[in-house]
């Protein structure tokens, strides 16, 4: 029984060797082909049409947005009506949903839906 | 004092809103982001140019006091409430 299992060991380990030993010059000869795995460290990057739906989505729980005139290219004061005091909450509102702090200077410049997509679409740190 | 330009003012507005989210506190939270809009509205329909630079004045000290009071939030700020547990996973990234 010892011997019959000693044997069959020899027989499946010897063609096994030489495979082992044939490896490394069957690969080199090999053409390159594309890495099926994935790289989890790859930026996410948000898409286009992910920011703006998110941030249409962030505006409408404002009471004050007429949701009617909300558009893309709306602007905070003469299309929805807001006060500086509300366009500083949108910009905060923007901030918590893409999880990023906007610099003041930059705050100020974002008065229209559109320049508030621009800026996010321009952050890497969005997400 | 000179009067403090509306710039400035939004400015300290956007510091008060941003130190008041930073507090861990559910309802220390809810409170200070709360407080602080009804203030300034407050002061909006009221606008009175003489108390322009007290209200900058004291809303700089408060700013300053919500930042050392969020930092000690932070180390003492307890479990999440209930009404809160859901809302960090409401949006996962776009590619999972």
């Amino acid at each position: 029984m010892l011997r019959r299992a000693l044997v069959n060991t020899v027989r499946v380990a010897q063609p096994l060797a030489v495979a082992r030993v044939a490896i490394p010059a069957f690969r080199a000869s090999r053409p390159a082909v594309p890495s099926t795995f994935r790289s989890y460290s790859a930026a996410a990057g948000l898409s286009r049409e992910e920011i703006t739906s998110r941030i249409l989505d962030t505006l409408k729980s404002f009471e004050k947005v007429p949701a009617e005139k909300l558009t893309t290219s709306a602007s905070f004061s003469k299309d929805l009506s807001l006060d500086s005091l509300d366009a500083v909450e949108v910009v905060m509102a923007v901030e918590e949903e893409f999880g990023i702090e906007i610099p003041d200077e930059e705050a100020d410049s974002i008065q229209t839906v559109q320049q508030a997509i621009d800026y996010i679409e321009k952050t890497p740190e969005a997400h | 004092m000179s009067t403090p330009s509306k710039t400035s003012l939004l400015h300290l507005y956007g510091g008060l809103l941003r130190a008041s989210r930073s507090f861990s506190s559910y309802n220390f939270r809810t409170y200070f982001i709360s407080r602080t809009k009804r203030v300034w509205k407050e002061f909006q329909s009221n606008p009175s140019p003489e108390r322009v630079s007290d209200f900058y004045k004291a809303n700089l000290e408060e700013l300053d006091i919500l930042r050392r009071s969020a930092v000690v939030n932070s180390i003492y700020g307890g479990r999440k409430l209930v009404v809160e547990s859901n809302q960090g996973v409401k949006r996962l990234r776009s590619d999972n």
